[in-house]
């Protein structure tokens, strides 16, 4: 394959398409040669350019869109296609009340539509967000998953616990909009954003 | 056929035998043929609330055992004729009958009966899972205390397991004055853990001792007694009609509080 290839027409618009096998260096050079043989033509015009998967530093991509137009006089317009979500996110969704006696536990995460009563458990190796109270017990980031976070509309838990680390104090501060628990410099905390 | 109902509690002591007698009396008063069943084989009480206890002759064992025929061991009422009691053994435990044989028990007092009221007994064992077997709905008791609430969630937790989708809820025991005070559990309070539908509330009475030691249930005297008056209203509630609670609390506080549960 071409290592750069432009495609469409001036109507229609533009797009580029790369070799794949190439990096972001070879791209950018072979980008540069091939827009400094058409300027003229392509003076002035927005062209997409399909970078597919690459991995390219947030910073690097501005400042070279910046230099393309400087010196040539085009908009470099990175497309984005939505893609398969690489990083899979589910979560196990169960309507409350947890009920006394009742136990939970999941590998995903856990979304509770409703309360979670005292005498019920709920465990999960990633994350646990309750629309409702935490009455009972909630422990997130089983086998030391110390990203996991507790999510609560209402926290008067009997037990609040991720990875290792146990909520100890009495006192939790009131909040209207909900509770967020989680783990920042070693230390378990709660507030009312995250 | 005939509806099933077990009542159930978890926690001992807070009303299901007073509820079952009196209930049951209230549904023969409106006419229906009503058979109350006690499983609370080892410390039965329901004859004894129903003032048939001289009059027990064979119990549910006998039955499961074979020993006599179901309508050897139901006794009838002394006040209804359409009212009817099977009594629980007081020498063996809950043990001594299988879930099978008190479900046959019970399909045949269905076949038999308007409604099948069934006692059960305290706990989550051996003795509840045979009360519920056969049964085709539930209400729970409760009183508004943090330990019988808790116990009351367990047990409607197992219920949901066991198929029972809407158990039903009666507060027992209820003392206006001391939620106001905010001494005790409010309704809300009771309602927003357990969160299934209210049948009825029942306030403290002391005449329900009174009824309990002459085996005379409550319900009897009318209007006379607001815990008498509180089952009229559940036996209403329960049959699907209208129901007027404002009979029962002259507080209105508490009424304004209770009207949006009873669609007043």
């Amino acid at each position: 394959m071409e290592k750069i290839l432009i495609k469409g027409d001036l109507k229609e618009g533009l797009k580029i398409y790369v070799d794949p096998s190439l990096n972001w260096e070879e791209i950018k050079t072979a980008l540069w040669n091939e827009f400094e043989k058409n300027e003229r033509f392509l003076k002035g015009l927005y062209i997409n350019i399909d970078l597919k998967e690459i991995k390219i530093d947030e910073e690097d991509w501005l400042n070279f869109q910046q230099k393309i137009f400087q010196r040539f006089g085009i908009i470099l317009i990175r497309e984005f296609l939505v893609t398969k979500i690489t990083d899979k996110n589910i979560a196990q969704i169960i309507i409350g009340p947890i009920r006394n006696g009742q136990k939970y536990i999941s590998k995903d995460n856990i979304l509770i539509l409703g309360d979670i009563n005292p005498g019920g458990e709920v465990i999960s190796e990633k994350s646990i967000f309750v629309l409702g109270k935490i009455r009972g017990s909630v422990y997130a980031g089983k086998e030391n998953n110390r990203k996991a976070i507790i999510f609560a509309l209402s926290l008067q838990p009997i037990h609040l616990q991720i990875a290792n680390l146990i909520w100890d104090k009495e006192e939790i501060f009131e909040s209207k909009s909900g509770y967020w628990v989680y783990i920042e410099d070693n230390i378990l905390k709660i507030s009312i954003n995250f | 056929m005939g509806e099933a109902i077990v009542i159930t509690s978890g926690k001992g002591g807070v009303g299901k035998t007073t509820a079952v007698a009196n209930i049951g009396v209230g549904l023969a008063l409106k006419g229906y043929n009503v058979a109350l069943v006690d499983t609370d084989i080892g410390l039965r009480n329901l004859d004894l609330l129903l003032g048939l206890e001289n009059r027990v002759v064979y119990n549910i064992v006998d039955v499961a055992e074979k020993r006599c025929q179901l309508r050897q061991a139901l006794i009838k009422d002394k006040r209804l004729s359409n009212l009817y009691l099977l009594p629980a053994a007081q020498t063996r435990e809950k043990d001594a009958v299988t879930r099978e044989q008190i479900k046959e028990i019970i399909n045949i007092l269905k076949s038999l009966f308007d409604f099948v009221l069934i006692d059960s007994p305290a706990g989550i064992e051996q003795g509840f899972k045979n009360a519920i077997a056969g049964a085709d709905s539930s209400i729970v008791i409760t009183t508004p205390e943090v330990a019988a609430v808790r116990d009351a969630d367990r047990v409607i937790g197992l219920l949901e397991a066991n198929g029972f989708r809407d158990p039903l809820l009666i507060i027992n025991r209820v003392r206006p004055e001391m939620i106001k005070r905010g001494d005790m559990l409010s309704v809300e309070d009771v309602l927003e853990i357990l969160s299934i539908k209210l049948l009825g509330i029942v306030p403290e009475d002391e005449g329900i001792i009174i009824s309990v030691n002459k085996g005379e249930p409550i319900i009897f005297n009318g209007n006379q007694s607001k815990a008498g008056t509180a089952f009229t209203l559940i036996v209403k509630s329960l049959l699907g009609e209208k129901v007027d609670w404002n009979s029962l609390f002259a507080e209105s506080s508490l009424m304004e509080r209770l009207r949006k549960f009873f669609n007043i």
